[in-house]
């Protein structure tokens, strides 16, 4: 555990192309490859990648009167530098920086050491566009001169390191942090920002590996692994974001400023696509053991006779025994769990409009 | 400064930097005059070839040794340092790779302490580990005979976009900079607290230090951007060697590619097949 613990070193979570197979590192890097274009688009159409959140905006009267550098007028809901996104050099110069703040270290533990990794701070501060080109750029100088990770499953880390954490990481700070900061929302807003940002990335790394085939870790134990030992990493990444925009907002004001309410529709969209991809993942690690009540029906010798099993008799299950026929077990519990909650969630949209109309 | 802005391996004997490589990437022999999309093209398909070997075939694996170390000698270049960062990089890799024997199906060979160790889960760790290294290496000579910038133009030139080879080049130009401000803060904080600090001043120094360091590369940043601006740069690097690949990168080329489609097919089952 050198990489995440240790000074001077990456991250932990740099996959090795040895530990991939082509059926994950072809997608993962056309994945990446459009995701990062999604981006660059984004930022060359109109500079202002933090509105990806949210809806138009709105002037609250506190525009100041200078002018930033690429003409623009700076408004109170986008940060100072949101003029710079287009600028390829000061972003050069900040992916330099997340270098340097790796060394330094501090301790978590006793024997232990922990350092910034980085990529929510920038997703806070740049957006998540910008921030997810920078950290991919990071990712390919940690590739070529550090040797962290390998250039196959470069797409990989890509989505682990950079996409998915900038984007999570945004997604929940702006969940949570309104358009003014209180005292407590600034510290819970980056804290969780950054925790959940690092534990998306840490919890597709043992999908990746395990639907390669090539070490043999079972799902199960790998993810409880992963997660505990990243349970920790993003913990140290939470506190240290807090503490850097503390730090950066004493000497910059205007620099860091809170998240706008997102549009009810856009959380929505945003939670239910975690959802499904949480659902979907999960169904297939659960399908290899059997859960609480089947394990109880077994152990205790009980045998549902035909006529309650479900399968048949006057209620037909729609996907018997979470799987889809014509399927093979991995997938069809897969797309089942997708199903259940897409299922759920249209459930719970039907009553949440119901109780509402009632108020 | 002005030396480091245009040398930025002007300190290159610190540690840090030595074990890097890049300084390597100076020298003169014949495979550090190639182009770099050859290389770069080159290296990639040799990992491909490496990592789509099956899992169990571990001796076939060594054949594909033969083209690193063939570019090694003719850079002149020692294996040494090569094989210690290998070593320094392997942990994470051992770890996963660890687990196989006792999780991969097959023939049982030993059962200590309750838990069982199989034949393929053996052979699929030791592949694992020799593809690591046969990568590795393969990456390393990339790095040691190609100077950063080229080595940028050339998976500029394999397909990698051109927003992300800028971002990567200004990464890459500052990279040096700001590490050594970084370990000079760094060093200022450890002789001031002769090395220990309570966890919580650990803390709230560490949080001042990165603020402050940022705060000041931001500032650098801008002037740069400006300074940049004023030099007419659009957000695109221009180089005006145009050199194009001759007979060298086509000789290149071939052997290369025939030696790695020779292993390929002596890994798939060689003469026997």
């Amino acid at each position: 555990l050198k990489g995440g613990l240790g000074p001077e070193k990456g991250f932990v979570m740099h996959l090795a192309d040895q530990l991939l197979s082509a059926k994950v590192y072809v997608p993962a890097a056309a994945a990446a490859a459009l995701g990062l274009s999604l981006c660059a688009a984004r930022i060359r159409r109109g500079d202002r990648a933090r509105e990806f959140f949210a809806g138009a905006p709105e002037d609250d009267g506190q525009s100041a009167a200078s002018v930033t550098p690429d003409g623009g007028v700076p408004r109170a809901d986008r940060p100072y530098f949101a003029g710079w996104e287009r600028s390829s050099a000061l972003m050069g110069v900040m992916g330099a920086f997340i270098f340097a703040a790796q060394m330094i270290n501090f301790p978590i533990l006793p024997g232990t050491t922990g350092h910034l990794c980085g990529g929510v701070l920038l997703a806070i501060l740049f957006g998540p566009c910008q921030a997810s080109i920078l950290m991919a750029s990071i990712l390919v100088v940690q590739c070529l001169i550090f040797q962290d990770g390998g250039l196959l499953a470069l797409g990989a880390n890509i989505i682990n390191m950079g996409l998915v954490p900038c984007f999570v990481g945004t997604f929940v700070y702006h969940l949570i942090s309104p358009s003014r900061l209180s005292k407590g929302r600034a510290a819970a807003a980056p804290f969780l920002a950054a925790f959940c940002g690092v534990m998306a990335g840490a919890f597709l790394v043992p999908f990746e590996v395990c639907f390669s085939g090539v070490a043999a870790i079972p799902l199960g134990s790998f993810l409880t692994v992963m997660l505990g030992i990243h349970a920790l990493i993003a913990f140290t990444e939470g506190v240290i974001t807090v503490a850097v925009l503390k730090a950066v907002r004493r000497l910059y004001p205007r620099q860091v400023i809170g998240g706008r309410r997102m549009s009810r529709a856009a959380a929505a969209g945003l939670l239910f696509a975690t959802a499904l991809v949480v659902g979907g993942g999960l169904s297939v690690l659960a399908s290899h053991s059997p859960d609480g009540l089947e394990k109880a029906v077994t152990v205790s010798g009980y045998v549902p006779s035909q006529q309650e099993s479900g399968a048949s008799g006057a209620f037909h299950a729609p996907l018997p025994d979470y799987s889809v026929p014509g399927l093979d077990e991995t997938l069809s519990s897969a797309v089942a769990g997708l199903a259940g909650t897409a299922g759920c969630f249209g459930i719970i949209f039907i009553l949440l409009r119901f109780a509402g109309k009632k108020r | 400064m002005l030396r480091h802005h245009f040398h930025p391996f002007a300190f290159r004997r610190k540690k840090t930097v030595k074990f890097l490589f890049d300084h390597l990437s100076q020298g003169d022999s014949a495979v550090h005059a190639l182009d770099a999309r050859a290389k770069a093209a080159v290296t990639l398909v040799f990992t491909v070839a490496v990592v789509s070997v099956p899992n169990h075939a571990v001796g076939p694996l060594f054949f594909f040794f033969a083209w690193p170390a063939g570019m090694m000698a003719a850079a002149r270049l020692s294996p040494l340092p090569f094989l210690r960062r290998a070593l320094v990089l392997s942990p994470l890799i051992v770890m996963v790779a660890g687990f196989n024997p006792f999780f991969e199906a097959g023939h049982v060979v030993a059962r200590p302490l309750g838990l069982s160790i199989t034949l393929e889960g053996l052979l699929t760790s030791a592949g694992i580990a020799v593809k690591f290294l046969a990568c590795l290496v393969a990456l390393l000579v990339l790095v040691a005979t190609t100077p950063f910038p080229a080595l940028i133009s050339g998976i500029r030139g394999i397909g990698v976009p051109g927003f992300l080879t800028g971002q990567v080049s200004f990464i890459y130009r500052y990279l040096f900079i700001l590490l050594s401000q970084a370990r000079s803060m760094k060093r200022a904080r450890d002789s001031r607290s002769f090395g220990w600090m309570g966890p919580v001043a650990a803390f709230h120094s560490a949080a001042a230090i990165l603020g402050f360091l940022f705060v000041r590369t931001l500032k650098k940043g801008e002037r740069v951007q400006l300074a940049m601006a004023l030099r007419g740069f659009a957000g695109r690097f221009e180089s005006l060697e145009e050199r194009r690949p001759g007979a060298a990168e086509a000789l290149f080329l071939f052997l290369s590619l025939a030696l790695i489609a020779f292993c390929f097919w002596m890994v798939r089952g060689g003469i026997h097949a």
